[in-house]
């Protein structure tokens, strides 16, 4: 069975309480990596401006290309959830993994090993447990269970699955866009941290 | 991503592997046939058949001193994999080993049977440099997130560097070790050679950034090479030492048989050969399909 995560884009509203989480109980030092970002699309300008947020991790794909590269087995995709794990132990720093990615996951350690998110499975998160951001979302914007299930609620509230050739195993909705934002110019607000990100990524072709 | 130590090792291996399939090509040929030609060649070329394993040899220290854990990576060799760096790292190890043991099968008594055993090692040595040469040039260009790189051409193009540098290799030790202020006999076979690798070479990278100037998002890398931050890196040094200098060496050359000019065309060969690699992996551009931005590539 795939399990998969459902980012409900209209309910959050990026209060970085995920990345947070996901910092401390990994104790991933500050102003290193993350294994989770808050991803933020701004549109129009000021008075008339509309702003999405949608939280992403490893997408746990189907076919996992960070785990067709590897050359010494250290990333795996687990048959009982379909969660795609990273053994430290075993890697060995070619950044191979980083590099098939399409969605530019996988961060090279200050340890010069490759990291990435195992759904909380490396703290003894059990079989019908959620991972730590999704139960500290307060806004019950992340949720986590089978894919199956995860795409009935995308479906309900008009989500969709995340394209690329590699099927991430993610689901995301948002509010809609005011009719203006389609036609406005992209807000200069937007930083390099809050980079667009327009709900569907492009398809990746490997 | 990648950094100083891929780029030498791209260059190293594609070269150390060059010079030995020159090599292996015409020692293989004269035992078949020996037209005076192909053996006067094989007096420049000979030395490819140690200075190949060598030059791979310091190409792999640059592969490992990569490697974030090099004491780990004999685990690629106990791991099942299918990846394409397990076959690259399986074929690097195994043409350093079959060469090495040909070179020294060579040195032991003439025998039938040794003579047997040398020429099946230097023929599998042999296959598995044209695979080191490919993997230096097919690895890169695997990856969909750099478009610049994700196209077959750039296999050509480094196949064909690997090639040419080899062979400049083998001019550089063909004038070491020429005899007193003659040109070596082979110089000019070898001459000619060299001169349609640059030639297939200039087609193939022309050829690879007409199609990157046209598609997006591969102009980045392309307008960043001919007019942009890597314009200097590019012009100077792939086009001028790679390509030109070489060329213009050659055609002084076959105007005047005596000149040692060749060794000059075949040094910024070689040094071109490294701003090849240099030039490419600067000028690549990652991209991440969550943001459709540009992601670290160098460094």
């Amino acid at each position: 069975m795939q399990y998969g995560f459902f980012v409900d884009g209209r309910r959050c509203v990026k209060c970085y309480a995920c990345e947070v989480a996901c910092q401390q109980w990994h104790g991933l030092a500050a102003a290193t990596w993350m294994r989770r970002t808050v991803f933020e699309t701004v549109e129009g300008r000021f008075p008339a401006v509309s702003r999405r947020f949608a939280s992403l991790s490893c997408m746990h794909c189907e076919h996992p290309a960070c785990a067709a590269v590897c050359p010494v087995g250290a990333i795996a995709k687990r048959r009982e959830d379909g969660l795609v794990v990273g053994d430290a132990t075993r890697c060995i720093g070619c950044r191979s993994c980083a590099l098939a990615c399409p969605f530019d996951v996988p961060r090279y350690r200050d340890d010069k090993t490759m990291d990435k998110c195992d759904g909380c499975l490396s703290l003894g998160r059990g079989p019908d447990e959620e991972p730590r951001c999704v139960l500290s979302c307060p806004t019950r914007a992340l949720h986590f269970g089978p894919l199956p299930e995860m795409e009935a609620e995308a479906a309900s509230c008009g989500g969709a699955r995340l394209e690329g050739a590699t099927a991430p195993a993610v689901l995301v909705a948002h509010r809609p866009r005011p009719d203006w934002a389609s036609q406005a110019a992209p807000s200069p607000a937007a930083t390099d941290d809050e980079v667009p990100f327009d709900g569907a990524a492009p398809a990746a072709e490997n | 991503m990648v950094n100083s130590f891929i780029a030498w090792y791209l260059f190293l291996a594609g070269m150390g592997a060059g010079a030995f399939l020159i090599s292996a090509v015409v020692d293989l040929s004269l035992r078949r046939w020996n037209p005076p030609w192909l053996e006067s060649a094989a007096t420049v070329t000979d030395g490819g058949m140690y200075l190949g394993p060598a030059t791979v040899g310091l190409g792999l220290v640059f592969l490992l001193a990569d490697l974030g854990y090099p004491e780990r990576a004999f685990h690629v060799f106990f791991t099942p994999s299918t990846s394409l760096l397990t076959l690259g790292s399986w074929a690097i190890v195994a043409f350093i080993a079959c060469s090495v043991l040909a070179l020294l099968v060579s040195g032991l008594l003439a025998t039938p049977v040794t003579e047997r055993i040398e020429a099946v090692l230097q023929a599998l040595a042999t296959v598995f440099s044209v695979v080191v040469i490919l993997y230096s040039g097919v690895y890169l260009s695997a990856f969909p997130s750099v478009p610049f790189l994700n196209h077959g051409l750039v296999a050509v193009v480094f196949v064909l560097s690997a090639l040419s540098t080899g062979m400049a290799m083998l001019l550089v030790f063909g004038f070491v070790t020429r005899d007193g202020e003659d040109v070596p006999a082979g110089i000019p076979v070898c001459l000619r050679v060299d001169g349609v690798l640059l030639a297939a070479k200039a087609v193939a990278l022309a050829a690879l950034l007409l199609w990157a100037h046209w598609s997006d998002p591969a102009s980045l890398s392309a307008d960043a090479l001919l007019t942009g931050r890597w314009a200097g890196l590019f012009w100077f040094g792939v086009v001028g030492a790679g390509i030109a200098v070489p060329m213009a060496a050659e055609a002084w050359c076959a105007a005047h048989p005596r000149s040692l000019a060749y060794v000059i065309g075949a040094g910024a060969a070689i040094g071109g050969g490294l701003c090849l690699r240099y030039a490419f992996l600067l000028a690549a551009v990652r991209f991440s399909a969550v943001t459709g931005g540009a992601v670290t590539f160098w460094g």
